[in-house]
């Protein structure tokens, strides 16, 4: 068993918080809609490297904590990272065996999902003021992945570990 | 799966339809401030790194600059000063009551909520301030937006221009009442319910009506920009652009609880009596 896959606690809350400063950090007018979605990336990168340790929980309360701090209504970000979480674990192991530009889709795909869900769940407490280019955090997530996936490990290490564990 | 989809589900409800966190929330608004204060430590150690290394030539610019700005503004607060004991004399003659006095509490902005659907702020400044839900938020140049909630230390502001926002204006020229709302974009204000028959013109200056009780009334609001008239429809399409700096202000104003206008600070000193009516 590779010691190097496991998620220690001190590298979750790590990412967690470094996730949580990127999504908050100001940045100009003009390029704020295309901020990467970064709980998306954390939430895929987490699941396929340790999903043992790291599932729909973690992604759950990781959107809590981004809801609290955006203001709004307490749930609709834990609801849409949970979806992400689940489907990423469905996902996991196709994910695995495709090539980069696929898991990209793969990636911006999820986190459409996510941003559809939080829009649709805002929606309830009328908020209207949906922009066309909504989406264009999940094209940058995509953008950002193969630097994320970099750091996932490599398919056979992931497996051999799945296998001894 | 479902049981967390349910939970978030609940918790919206709870949240936003029977609002139950009251006290909660405030807790996560002081809570979250940490992270907009290290989230925007990059930018404002570049502000940080600007201001020691200024050369001196450009602080003494900028010194000069705003001595002038202090001494204009000083020349029209004379006016101010004599403009509104006259007001307070005029309004007495005609028996309405006296104008209301504002005190202000300078607050900066610590940050600006990321989630493109929503326009809050938070601000420095909280309930041990004397910050309270309701309170109306300006800056130097318009009605910014309105405190949503409290914490001890900061606050929640929601701008003018959320789309769940709305604010009861008038127009200054001839004091026609229409209602401004927010679209979810922060250049941009919607004015609704002005029939093709009402007096509104591109260039108006909007400003609070008052009415409502929640904005004092005079403060700018916005400017009209287009007005378009759609004879298939009952009512014009009327766009404004906010006249606060909505993206830009550092630095803004909560107006907290309006205490009445003492007339001793407004009006001059009582003229001395007549001198018939001393008795002998």
């Amino acid at each position: 068993m590779s010691r190097g896959v496991a998620a220690t606690p001190a590298s979750l809350w790590f990412a967690a918080v470094a996730a949580l400063l990127l999504a908050v950090t100001p940045l100009p007018l003009w390029i704020a809609p295309a901020r990467p979605d970064w709980l998306t990336l954390l939430v895929v990168y987490w699941v396929l490297r340790a999903p043992r340790q790291v599932g729909m929980g973690f992604a759950w309360l990781l959107g809590l904590a981004l809801d609290a701090i955006c203001g709004g209504m307490l749930g609709p970000r834990a609801l849409a990272m949970s979806v992400v979480a689940y489907a990423a674990l469905v996902l996991r192991a196709r994910m695995l065996h495709h090539t980069l530009p696929q898991q990209m889709a793969e990636v911006f795909l999820l986190s459409a999902c996510a941003q559809l869900l939080l829009r649709w769940a805002q929606g309830f407490t009328g908020h209207t003021g949906v922009e066309s280019g909504f989406l264009m955090g999940s094209l940058t997530a995509a953008f950002c992945w193969p630097v994320v996936s970099m750091q996932v490990g490599s398919r056979r290490r992931l497996e051999a570990w799945d296998g001894a564990a | 799966m479902v049981g967390l989809v349910l939970a978030a589900a609940l918790l919206m409800l709870v949240d936003s339809r029977l609002g139950l966190l009251g006290s909660g929330r405030a807790m996560l608004t002081d809570a979250s401030a940490p992270f907009y204060w290290l989230g925007s430590l990059p930018g404002r150690m570049a502000g940080w790194f600007g201001e020691v290394f200024a050369s001196r030539d450009t602080l003494v610019a900028e010194n000069r600059a705003l001595r002038a700005e202090a001494l204009v503004l000083r020349a029209r607060a004379q006016r101010l000063a004599g403009l509104s004991a006259e007001n307070l004399r005029l309004r007495e003659l005609l028996n309405s009551t006296a104008l209301l006095e504002e005190n202000v509490l300078v607050s900066e902005i610590i940050g600006i909520s990321p989630d493109p659907g929503l326009q809050l702020a938070l601000i420095d400044k909280g309930s041990s301030s004397g910050v309270q839900a309701g309170q109306a938020v300006i800056d130097a140049s318009g009605l910014f937006g309105q405190v949503i909630e409290a914490g001890i230390s900061s606050s929640r502001v929601l701008l003018i221009t959320d789309s769940t926002h709305a604010v009861p204006a008038q127009v200054v020229r001839n004091g026609v009442r229409v209602v401004v709302e927010g679209n979810g974009r922060i250049d941009r204000l919607d004015v609704d319910y002005v029939a093709p028959t009402m007096d509104v013109r591109p260039g108006d200056l909007l400003v609070s009506s008052g009415l409502g009780q929640r904005f004092p009334g005079g403060y700018p609001v916005g400017v009209v920009e287009s007005v378009t008239n759609d004879p298939g429809e009952p009512f014009s399409v009327v766009s404004a652009r906010p006249s606060a700096q909505l993206d830009r202000s550092r630095h803004i104003l909560v107006l907290i609880n309006p205490g009445p206008a003492s007339p001793e600070l407004v009006l001059p000193p009582a003229p001395p009596a007549p001198t018939t009516d001393v008795s002998p």
